[in-house]
């Protein structure tokens, strides 16, 4: 047995595929196989979450698009999502500016602050939202779930834009300065088109950590789903392939979502 | 018990204890229609006068829903009732009564829903937290068709009508019982048999704490219909469910979940289940689920809408109310719902398929083995109250 | 004064002077203060008074102060166990993430020269496929007809379908770390950025076989990533409380379902919220011991 094992790794080492190759396939396999399996059964004819599959239709599906509970979903979680991205984007654009482009005391400080929620299970951020609008008597809906995610997303964009923000010369701001621009003009001219590309970037981080996000939603929703909750509330009903249906919209979007920055990741290390 | 008795005499023997938690959670929404209910079996219509009214003036508007699923009532009949006159429906589905508690005691809730139904029993509760409303009966002109249990009578005056105001309409009822798949094991016929090492790790234990507790309760035969028990008796409960739940393969938050557990071959049985679990899983190709009363006994239920204080659009909601007592809908209920209905030319109209999940004949012995138990909410002194229940299932349910 | 001036005296850093720097400064933080205060800091705050409420049930509390909820909550053996569950599943599987995640991590960054946007970018895929579906996904993997128990009966491996994969503690501990590791590697990957690839070859040139080139260098190096990853890892785990309500079964339940519960049924918020505040000072504990790690951080 081990013979043939060393044979194999002999053969494989001579096309310089190493242990740590077949690894990196093995878990990027484990990564994907439960998100394969799920697309897979979307596409099942029968109800059935079992193998062998028998055939291949749209019917899951078409019961999806009819549903208008999913529509609504969907809606509801772009609406969220756009919010949120807007407001996060504005909000941490400025503090990240002010972090890093202005050497002050309490810089350490401010960091910590806008990074804490990170800390904080999204268990803890919900109950905490969630007893908070109680005592406000502000009615859960959308509007409080916009909250939550402002909140969940303010961090991550934070800490992606400051990273980015490390990375630019302060070079070209200062030769605008030597040139006579003033604050504002500098930013127009200089900062803004610099660092766009950055932000839209890091804004679509916030808007894939929004679709996806369920732990604080569950606590701030009110009579209105998003897309993760519909899920919930149907796969409760019973788990048949237009959960997974559902589910392949959602790794969709995301997908959608991740190939856009990825194209602004590119167009920034330029 | 006889043959054919009026179901009007049965029913008016429906005066005990009409307790019961139902965890209609999951499944029955999905291809309810396929039941195909023929509209009218009307075998004898029954006397009452008034048939079908409806309410007259502007109904359309949105009905923002809380309860467990199926209890919308989503089946083709009624949403075509319900696009026929402009009346949106929002639904949010619960797996316990309790969390529609926390949501409308909530101020945070408030306005957020205007249609939700208590269990029977939680009415007195549900009064002293506000958060119903006082009933506009002349909106509901067909309740004047419900059994004489569901508009008069001792169990009314305590659960649907007091203080000077109705506050919750009736509209379906049955009993908690066990539920096994007769193609895997042989049949169970006990709550005990549940601690057997025989089920070890092949059932599925709901998240029903009213259900879980007056089961063993009528198990332990400590059980009595104002659900009053000792500290005591309450551990000697908890310690019976911790035995029962340690067995058992998991705890499943609502009856979607046991369908699936059941369509996926992870469980053989379950408890506390009820008759209709035979047709929801046989929606999913398993037509071998089979329900039982245990011997030891059960509970019995009834649950019951109601306007949620704050609610909006309440004309919409009086509407459908309204219509959901009428003979058809009623026939519709009786299957989609898997339960009783309330109504004596509903169950009248009820198809033959359907008479099977509750004993229209039968009633009184039905009652004798599952009573409508009394909830503690206020219990004399040395009794456990329904924060006692409460933390003594949580306690199950972490053990 | 020509351009060539202009970038001599580009190169000394010229800043504006300081009142009008900490003004903007100010300024530009002030809607992040608002944001942050209102959605994060009175929130907490307002919670954890709450923890020292009286409750009445049903999501009801009277004025009256006390400490009665953390008694409770720290003595009460009903949650005991799902307290240590949440711990022995956060560590363990925090621990096993960062093992999973830091060679696909180093494979990634030093491994791969023009691959390496592509894998970034099918984890990040995997990272937002959907937290609430992926759980779904292994719940149906790993029942007693899923797919790995159909797969091994029919290799053979196995006769009987292992029953334990699925509402137990190990389908959490699997299903949890599943979701880390995209996180992990990411924060891993970054930390590795900084590490000169000069330095692992300076390494082996030294003598040091691969792998221990990696541990004397690239380790300590990445002590920081390291570090976040554990810290992150374990808070997000512990705290996790849709898992266990859909894969842990009777065992394999967690301190976050309870806390849940508490405000999303049974309604004895301050029990809930002192035990979410017990939670938090586990976690700066936990916090405190990870970064006494960063002393074995390298140069």
């Amino acid at each position: 047995m081990s013979t043939a094992l060393r044979r194999l790794r002999r053969r494989l080492r001579r096309r310089g595929i190493g242990l740590l190759h077949v690894y990196v396939g093995l878990l990027l396999l484990f990564l994907f196989l439960p998100l394969a399996v799920l697309v897979l059964f979307s596409f099942s004819a029968s109800g059935q979450l079992r193998f062998p599959i028998t055939g291949l239709a749209l019917r899951w599906y078409q019961e999806v698009f009819s549903n208008s509970g999913v529509i609504d979903g969907i809606l509801a979680s772009l609406g969220v999502a756009a919010v949120t991205g807007a407001i996060v984007a504005t909000v941490g654009t400025l503090a990240a500016v002010a972090v890093n482009r202005y050497r002050f005391r309490g810089s350490a400080v401010v960091s910590g602050m806008i990074l804490a929620p990170a800390a904080l299970p999204g268990l803890v951020i919900g109950i905490a939202l969630l007893n908070f609008f109680g005592d406000i008597h502000l009615t859960l809906s959308l509007l409080t779930v916009m909250i939550g995610h402002v909140i969940y997303t303010l961090p991550y964009f934070y800490l992606v834009l400051s990273a980015r923000l490390r990375r630019f010369d302060p070079m070209l701001e200062e030769v605008a300065t030597d040139m006579g621009a003033g604050p504002l003009q500098r930013f127009r001219r200089v900062t803004a088109p610099l660092i766009a590309p950055a932000i839209v970037a890091s804004a679509f981080v916030v808007l894939a950590l929004s679709w996806d996000e369920f732990q604080i939603t569950f606590f701030t929703i009110g009579n209105q789903s998003t897309l993760p909750l519909v899920i919930w509330s149907r796969a409760r009903l019973s788990i048949d392939p237009s959960v997974n249906a559902i589910g392949t919209l959602m790794v969709a979007g995301s997908l959608l979502v991740v190939i856009f920055t990825r194209r602004f990741i590119a167009e920034s290390y330029s | 018990m006889h043959g054919e008795e009026s179901i009007r005499h049965d029913l008016e023997l429906l005066d005990r204890a009409l307790t019961r938690r139902r965890l209609l959670r999951g499944g029955l929404a999905i291809g309810g229609g396929a039941l195909a209910l023929p509209l009218l079996g009307a075998c004898g219509s029954s006397g009452s006068a008034a048939a079908t009214q409806s309410s007259g003036g502007s109904i359309a508007g949105t009905i923002d829903f809380i309860s467990y699923v199926a209890y919308d009532l989503k089946f083709p009949l009624m949403n075509k009732w319900r696009s026929s006159h402009g009346i949106n429906l929002k639904s949010t589905y619960i797996s316990d009564q309790s969390t529609v508690t926390a949501k409308l005691t909530s101020p945070a809730g408030r306005g957020l829903y205007n249609l939700s139904s208590y269990s029977a029993q939680y009415a007195p509760f549900y009064k002293k937290l506000g958060i119903l409303t006082p009933l506009d009966m002349s909106k509901i002109p067909n309740y004047a068709n419900s059994m004489p249990f569901f508009k008069s009578g001792k169990i009314w005056s305590e659960y649907w009508n007091f203080d000077g105001h109705q506050w919750g309409v009736p509209f379906t009822w049955g009993y908690d019982s066990i539920n096994y798949n007769a193609a895997k094991i042989k049949p169970i016929t006990k709550t005990s048999d549940f601690l057997l090492p025989e089920l070890k790790n092949k059932f599925a234990v709901a998240d029903d704490m009213l259900g879980m507790i007056l089961m063993s309760a009528q198990s332990l035969g400590i059980a009595n219909p104002r659900g009053l028990f000792t500290k005591s008796q309450l551990n000697q409960i908890v310690a019976f469910l911790t035995k029962m739940k340690k067995n058992a393969r998991t705890v499943a938050s609502g009856f979607g979940d046991i369908v699936n557990l059941y369509a996926s071959g992870e469980i053989v049985a379950n408890i506390s289940g009820f008759p209709g679990m035979q047709v929801l899983v046989a929606q999913k190709g398993i037509t071998t689920i089979r329900s039982a009363l245990p011997e030891e006994g059960s509970l019995s239920y009834c649950d019951t809408y109601f306007i949620p204080a704050g609610g909006n659009d309440t004309a919409s909601v009086y509407a459908f109310i309204n219509e959901c007592l009428t003979p058809p809908m009623q026939a519709q209920e009786a299957g989609y719902l898997q339960a009783g209905v309330t109504t004596v030319n509903g169950a009248a109209a009820v198809a033959a398929p359907d008479r099977v999940y509750v004993p229209y004949n039968d009633v009184t012995s039905l009652f004798k083995k599952a009573p409508l138990f009394g909830l503690p909410f206020n219990p004399p002194a040395g009794y456990a109250s329904f924060t006692d229940w409460t933390t003594a299932w949580e306690s199950v349910k972490a053990s | 004064m020509g351009i060539g001036q202009g970038v001599l005296t580009a190169t000394r850093p010229r800043q504006a002077p300081a009142p009008a720097r900490r003004r903007w400064a100010l300024l530009l933080l002030l809607p992040l203060g608002v944001a942050i205060s209102l959605g994060f800091v009175v929130p907490l705050a307002l919670l954890f008074v709450k923890s020292f409420e009286t409750s009445l049930g049903y999501g009801q509390v009277s004025g009256h102060l006390t400490f009665s909820s953390y008694v409770t909550a720290l003595t009460s053996p009903l949650y005991r166990t799902v307290a240590v569950n949440a711990l022995e599943i956060g560590g363990i599987g925090t621990v096993l993430t960062l093992v999973l995640s830091f060679p696909l991590a180093y494979f990634i960054r030093f491994r791969l020269r023009r691959g390496q946007h592509t894998v970034l970018l099918l984890i990040m895929i995997s990272l937002f496929a959907g937290y609430i579906v992926k759980i779904y996904a292994w719940a149906t993997i790993l029942g007693t007809y899923g797919v790995i128990n159909t797969a091994l009966q029919d290799i053979g491996l196995i006769r009987q379908p292992l029953s334990v994969l699925l509402f137990s503690k190990i389908a959490v501990l699997i299903v949890v770390t599943y979701l880390s590791i995209p996180v992990s590697t990411l924060i891993l990957v970054g930390a590795m950025q900084n590490v000169d690839r000069g330095l692992l070859e300076n390494a082996r040139d030294l003598g040091a076989g691969g792998l221990r080139a990696v541990t004397s260098v690239l380790v300590p190096l990445s002590m920081t990533g390291i570090v976040a990853s554990l810290a992150y890892g374990f808070v997000v785990i512990s705290g996790d409380y849709i898992t266990p309500q859909l894969v842990g079964g009777t065992t394999g339940q967690m301190i976050g379902v309870p806390i849940s519960d508490q405000f999303l049924s049974v309604g004895d918020q301050p029990l809930g919220s002192a035990l979410s505040f017990l939670m938090l000072a586990v976690f700066v504990i936990v916090y405190l011991v990870l970064t006494r790690l960063e002393r074995f951080k390298g140069v």
